[in-house]
């Protein structure tokens, strides 16, 4: 009986010694893949896909001492027909096994995001290695390039410039972030569309070209990525949004009609935004502002036209005012708040006007629309994504301007 | 017939082994079922499932109250032996074969996320050997473990859906009616039979001192997996939606790799495999225990042990039965509509036999 | 002659070159007992040996008899009177026939020599009955003093006790001096001397007449002294216990910061004196058993007879009583026979070398059951949340104990599980990991030879290598081997590269961590656990531990100490009064434990601090 139940045992213990390693890797022969970049490849039919590989070093101290060339990660460029086989090819070029499960984002060239992104992103939620939380960015130019020129002004590792680079957006919202679960919800929802980060190679020259999409006592220019003026730091930049009808991309909204969007979708925490002087139309006033709370959003269908209303509270603290007028004071705040509301609904309204020519719906209004149906089958017959260029919006803005920085009034400079 | 009589058990116990016999399926592609059928309703359907199961419940509890005794007492008194003896083949077939499906589907649920390139037969090997072991330890093991490890597997379920809050789209769960309101009533009534195994409580009346005792087993566990079902049908509609939803195989795998607070706070769904391993092999378990309890009375056995090993060993050769995952979708298909007759005609035939008969039976209250 | 010479010569060039083995005797070599085959046909010999002895008895028998017959001849021829001792040694003689009858004279073992075997009314015969039990000359230490009691007519009396075990001074105090200096005017002769003297002369606690050799070879055996007297059959055993043993100390394993520090000894009657101190009862019961057949050590049960449940006290006895072994020799080993489950490492009695806790497990309706020779005190039953309490959680502040409770809670999860979690994550599942982190493993790891696997095995191995060594080691050389385990475990083996850093932060924090467990036995198994739980989350990650750490809870759930179940009061759910976890204040500790089904459940009442009720005195409330 004793040998029958040691046999059994030797045999149990074999068995689950000898199937394989069940798919265990030891941490240091699995190497992390930090950035996918997807271009359109030459021939027809094919991409290429760019891998942007994390090179193991500790975080900013990297162990066996420095050379000049510290590199924090390596890309390899290969051509192929789908992602899979891409990263089957890969295997053939490095020692260790690709991992994906650390993957920050997928970059998309504009090319192949104007042609359709159907094939590449439809699928893309079967495979087990993705998830929701990778960001997705469309980059002007090519991805390859993008991810070359991609070296992060401080000694820190590629994954975290891109974790720390997609939260920071929530400082000025010059852009927004888009995970792929928001861009695949967006995808496939009949209540709006998707939306992705704008990113760009900047060529530090210290020449800019700033977008057209100027508002009158609007002070600031609007650019998009990589059309910044500066000199010096990372090359890469991330400004501005890239709009989405169906899967393929329409429009390009830049930094400041991006933050109309964040507002819109009630993301807008702080930002400066400068408006024109009201009362001394050479100067320009600066004002700290954030959303008081989310937008709210009032629909109704007449005669089978959807009317959309929409109520943004600002609020703020001003930060500036170089022409010394003491805007404090009760009845020139009211004038100040009143520019700023005017500007803002201006550029709320350009936004809104550019989303509708392309047909657009990034901020998702059709969900309000929701309440006036009450199954499935009458929401679908109405369409929302089609009808949305023939949608009325009207936009409010109130801005609250309660508090003045440090200063309770400017006295002037003496002796000029 | 020399009669086991189960181990005493209480409140506390009778709760956990309902919560674990109705519950686990939140685990697994329930949910996305019910989406496809019901659309944004879908939660309405989880709900009507509940109080038609509760119900049902409820009158066989009235009829262990006016006949004593437990379930099978009951059967024989009221229909018969012969009628009785199918009954109770009727129900064991159900739960063994309820048993081998959950069993494939947690070995293809940890396969799809836990354990990708882990030999498919190994896997089922491994949880089948566990499986034996809880049943064959029996059902006062079980009832204590599932005592012990429901406050965790409350914690961390709660915990994914509180996680989530910044995903949440509230006009997800409008328009209200979702497909409409036929599908609704037929997958409400019909999907009561996920809550089958609730019906060992009555089984097993011996160990639970009083109807009372069992009336608020029923109504804690039925109601506390009703909850979880719920919240999880909820939140799994605020997330993502019908179309993006009806898609998803592992709704609860996917919920918890989409957390992201920030980032230190993501990619956690690793810690939650050890709940929902833990959930669904006490609740393997428990299904095959209860197969094989009636099993021994079917075939007039005296003790129960040396079935158990057999039994599961047939489970885990039903369970490697269908080829694909379509199969398996299929099959479960027809163990719904199984389990809906075992919880809606069986009871209801025996309340017009006890309103037909009952009236001559002397009440015992033994 | 030739052949001679030749022979001659070889031998002695022989003797020269070859190697001669010294003459020493061979080696000892302990030959198999074949005693099974010498039970077969043992009968043959011993009969002769049984018949040897039993006419040996009878002859000396007869040369008794006739000494006295000449002696009476001889007194009468003279005229005298019939002197008393005459008439005593007629009566010895009288109930030495009434033996003599029925012949049971097996002498030949020990073992034969059946215990009930009466004493004798002749000394002698005594004498030599004690010789073959004892194997006399030859095993010293027993003492065979025979006297005179000076009474009239003078009685003959030996005295047998065993040197080392009894207080000779005692015995020269209580027994030898107020008999030899015995003032009585009684005779000697009638029936109830034997009473008379114990009554009357003997001033000692714990006295009591034996009649049989087997209550004297205890009585003996355990340092009484034994007190023979010509011509009764009976025996007075005097209780003259007095072996060297340690002094009451401190405890060892036990020790706490604030609390009593008194610890067991090995001593039986200074351990029950400890306990009763702190439990003045006179509900407080103390039952003997003796255990072993050829230690023969006492055993005591302890209860609160007003609060233990009578049929777990009944359950504990019977199974005590049921044991036959030859050597009993620790408490821990009473404690694996008379435990329900022998082969689980978990254990099911608590273990405790301190009075104080031992007293706190009777008032909530346990039992303690101590050990002759032990200073570790059995508690059953106990639950496995019990075996977490560390009695200094009574002595702190109510927030600050429920905290370190929850603190030991959390170190006992990780010492289970923290190897085979940190295998898992780091092999299975390292999206889990932040991206900045999974990098410096990567890097750290970065020219060890070994699978995370053996790196982990071979450093657990090796830190209970150091806990075992560590416990052998003389004092005089554990710090330089703590100092060379260190520099080799955590210095050398990082910088040769065979681990890598982390799994030595790993390994020392869950070491660290397995000794919080109050409980000794238990953090060895949750070591031996810990063990399994690595290998399955080896071969299958998290979805392995999830499995291992299932099965172990059943098997615990299964488990009864003593008929409660193991894991009350969370698994099945009893009224658990507010000390499994966190801990509550001492004034709402109302109830018992549920699940000891004590007779009297509650301990105080709702309000136990009467102050809170009353106005304080001198104020305007009347």
């Amino acid at each position: 009986m004793l040998i029958r139940i040691g046999l059994v045992v030797i045999l149990v213990i074999c068995n689950a010694f000898s199937l394989g390693c069940n798919g265990s890797h030891e941490p240091d022969s699995l190497v992390y893949i930090v950035a996918i970049g997807f271009d359109k490849a030459k021939e027809p039919g094919k991409i290429e896909v760019s891998f942007q590989i994390a090179v193991p070093r500790t975080g900013s101290s990297s162990e066996g001492g420095g050379g000049e060339t510290k590199k924090n990660a390596i890309v390899i460029t290969i051509e192929a027909v789908t992602l899979a086989e891409a990263y089957n090819l890969l295997d053939s070029a490095i020692s260790y096994t690709p991992t994906l499960s650390h993957t920050k984002i997928l970059v998309f060239s504009e090319e192949l995001a104007r042609e359709g992104l159907q094939d590449v992103m439809g699928p893309i939620m079967r495979f087990r290695q993705y998830r929701g939380s990778m960001h997705v960015a469309i980059v002007k130019g090519t991805a390859a390039d993008f991810f070359k020129n991609n070296q992060p002004a401080f000694d820190i590792t590629l994954s975290k410039y891109y974790e720390t680079m997609l939260e920071s957006y929530q400082e000025s919202a010059y852009y927004l972030d888009s995970s792929l679960h928001t861009f695949y919800m967006g995808l496939k929802s009949p209540s709006g569309q998707a939306y992705a980060t704008l990113v760009a190679v900047n060529p530090t020259t210290g020449n800019g070209a700033p977008a057209d999409s100027k508002v009158p006592e609007g002070k600031a220019e609007t650019y998009i990525a990589g059309d910044m003026p500066r000199q010096g730091g990372n090359k890469a930049e991330f400004m501005g949004t890239a709009i989405f009808r169906g899967d393929k991309m329409v429009g390009v909204l830049d930094n400041d009609e991006t933050r109309m969007l964040s507002m819109l979708l009630g993301a807008f925490d702080k930002g400066f935004v400068s408006v024109v002087d009201p009362l001394e139309p050479k100067r320009s006033v600066n004002a700290f502002l954030g959303l008081e709370q989310g937008p709210s959003i009032k629909t109704h269908i007449g005669n089978g036209i959807p009317y959309i209303q929409v109520q943004i509270k600002l609020e703020g603290e001003i930060t500036a005012i170089p022409s010394g007028i003491q805007y404090e004071r009760e009845e020139y705040l009211s004038l100040l708040e009143e520019q700023f509301s005017q500007v803002i609904t201006e550029r709320l309204e350009k936004m809104l006007q550019h989303t509708q020519a392309v047909g657009s719906d990034v901020v998702s209004f059709g969900f309000y629309f929701r309440p006036y149906f009450l199954t499935r089958l009458e929401f679908n017959e109405f369409n929302w994504n089609d009808r949305y260029s023939e949608a009325q919006i009207e936009v409010h803005v109130k801005t609250n301007l309660r508090r003045y920085g440090l200063m309770m009034k400017t006295s002037p400079i003496q002796g000029k | 017939m020399k009669h086991y009589h189960p181990p005493n058990m209480g409140i506390m116990s009778g709760v956990s082994l309902v919560f674990i016999g109705t519950a686990p399926r939140v685990f697994l592609h329930q949910s996305t079922e019910q989406l496809s059928i019901n659309g944004e309703a879908a939660w309405l359907g989880v709900l009507m499932n509940s109080l038609c199961s509760l119900i049902m419940m409820l009158i066989v509890l009235f009829l262990i109250n006016k006949l004593g005794g437990d379930f099978l007492s009951v059967c024989n008194k009221l229909v018969g032996k012969r009628v009785s003896w199918i009954i109770q083949l009727f129900y064991s077939l159900i739960f063994l074969i309820s048993a081998a499906l959950l069993l494939r589907d947690y070995v293809e649920s940890t396969k799809l996320s836990a354990l990708h390139d882990a030999n498919y037969q190994l896997i089922t090997l491994v949880y089948g050997f566990t499986v034996m072991i809880a049943a064959y330890l029996r059902i006062e093991a079980i009832a204590r473990a599932g005592c012990f490890v429901l406050p965790f597997i409350l914690v961390g379920s709660i915990l994914v859906t509180i996680l989530l809050y910044p995903f949440y789209q509230i006009y997800q769960l409008l328009p209200l009616l979702g497909n409409g309101f036929k599908p609704l009533l037929i997958s409400g009534f019909r999907g009561a039979g996920y809550n089958l195994l609730a019906l060992l409580i009555v089984i097993l009346a011996p160990s639970y001192q009083n109807v009372r005792t069992m009336k608020v087993c029923f109504l804690w566990g039925l109601g506390g997996s009703a909850a979880l079902k719920l919240l999880y049908m909820l939140v799994f509609l605020l997330t993502f939606g019908v179309e993006v939803g009806m898609e998803k195989i592992l709704p609860f795998f996917e919920m918890a790799r989409l957390v992201f607070v920030n980032h230190y706070l993501q990619r956690i769904e690793a810690p939650f495999i050890i709940i929902w391993v833990m959930f669904g092999m006490l609740a393997i378990a428990l299904s095959l225990y209860i197969a094989v309890y009636l099993a021994r009375h079917i075939l007039n056995l005296t003790i129960l042990r040396p079935l158990i090993p057999l039994l599961s060993v047939l489970t885990i050769a039903i369970s490697m039965l269908p080829e694909n995952f379509d199969q398996v979708t299929k099959y479960e298909g027809l163990l719904l509509n199984a389990e809906a007759i075992g919880i809606y005609l069986i009871p209801l035939m025996l309340l017009v036999a006890y309103f037909i008969k009952g009236k001559d039976e002397k009440c015992s209250s033994e | 002659m030739d052949n001679k010479l030749i022979t001659k010569i070889i031998s002695f060039f022989k003797k020269l070159i070859l190697y001669q083995e010294p003459a020493l005797p061979d080696r000892f070599v302990l030959q198999e007992n074949d005693c099974d085959a010498k039970a077969l046909d043992s009968g043959f010999p011993q009969q002769i040996t049984q018949t040897l002895e039993e006419l040996n008895t009878l002859l000396r028998y007869a040369y008794r008899l006739e000494h006295h017959l000449e002696t009476v001849v001889a007194t009468l021829r003279q005229g005298k009177r019939v002197d008393p001792q005459i008439i005593q040694e007629y009566q010895s003689l009288q109930k030495q026939q009434r033996e003599n009858e029925p012949l049971q004279l097996g002498y030949y073992d020990n073992s034969h020599i059946s215990k009930d075997y009466p004493v004798s009314a002749s000394l002698k015969e005594n004498a030599i009955v004690l010789s073959k039990l004892y194997h006399l000359p030859q095993n010293t230490g027993i003492v065979m003093r025979p006297f005179t009691i000076p009474e009239t007519p003078s009685l003959k009396a030996m005295l047998v006790y065993m040197e080392g075990l009894s207080d000779k001074k005692y015995i020269t105090t209580v027994v030898l001096k107020p008999l030899m200096t015995i003032q009585s005017q009684k005779s000697t002769s009638s029936d109830d001397a034997i009473e008379r003297i114990m009554k009357e002369n003997i001033p000692n606690g714990k006295t009591k007449k034996t009649s049989n050799f087997r209550d004297i070879q205890q009585g003996i055996n355990s340092g009484s002294v034994i007190l023979f007297l010509e011509g009764f059959t009976e025996a007075i055993q005097v209780d003259t216990k007095g072996w060297e043993h340690r002094n009451v100390d401190r405890p060892v394993f036990e020790q706490t910061v604030r609390g009593p520090q008194v610890a067991f000894g090995e001593v039986l009657a200074v351990n029950t004196s400890l306990i009763r101190s702190l439990c003045r009862s006179s509900d407080l019961m103390s039952e003997e058993f003796l255990l072993g057949s050829r230690s023969q050590l006492t055993a005591v049960v302890m209860y609160i007879e007003s609060i233990a449940n009578p049929s777990l006290v009944a359950e504990v006895k019977r199974r005590i009583k049921s044991i036959q072994t030859d050597f009993l020799v620790d408490s821990d080993v009473l404690q694996q026979m008379i435990g329900d489950h022998p082969n689980s490492p978990f254990p099911t009695t608590a273990s405790t070398e301190r009075p104080d806790h031992v007293a706190s497990n009777l008032s909530e309706g346990r039992i303690a059951i101590l050990m002759d020779g032990s200073p570790f005190v059995l508690v059953a039953p106990i639950t496995f949340f019990s075996l977490m309490h560390s009695p200094e959680d009574y002595s702190m502040q109510t927030p600050y104990s429920s905290f370190i409770r929850v603190l030991r809670w959390i170190c006992i999860i990780i010492a289970l599980m923290l190897p085979a979690v940190f295998l898992s994550i780091s092999t299975f599942h390292q999206e889990a990991i932040p991206t900045d982190l999974a990098l410096a493993i990567s890097v750290a790891r970065d020219q060890v030879p070994f699978p995370t696997f053996i790196e982990i095995l071979l450093l657990d191995m090796a830190f209970e290598l150091l806990r075992e060594a560590g416990l052998r080691i003389p004092g005089i050389l554990g710090p330089t081997i703590g100092i060379v385990g260190g520099i080799i475990l955590g210095q050398a083996i990082v910088a040769a590269k065979i681990v890598s850093p982390i799994v030595i932060i790993v390994i020392a924090t869950t070491g660290l961590t397995s000794f919080v467990i109050p409980d000794y036995r238990l953090s060895a198994a949750i070591r031996l656990m810990r063990f399994l739980l690595t290998t399955l989350a080896a071969i299958l990650g998290l979805v392995g531990v999830s499995v291992g750490l299932l099965i172990l809870l059943l098997v615990l759930c299964n488990m009864k100490s003593y008929g409660i179940p193991y894991m009350a009061p969370l698994a099945p759910k009893t009224i658990t009064g507010l000390d499994v976890v966190i801990g509550g204040p001492a004034y709402r500790q109302e109830r018992r434990p549920d699940v000891l089904q004590a007779k009297d459940v509650t301990r105080q009442p709702h309000i136990s601090r009467g102050w809170i009720e009353e106005p304080p005195e001198g104020s305007d409330q009347s």
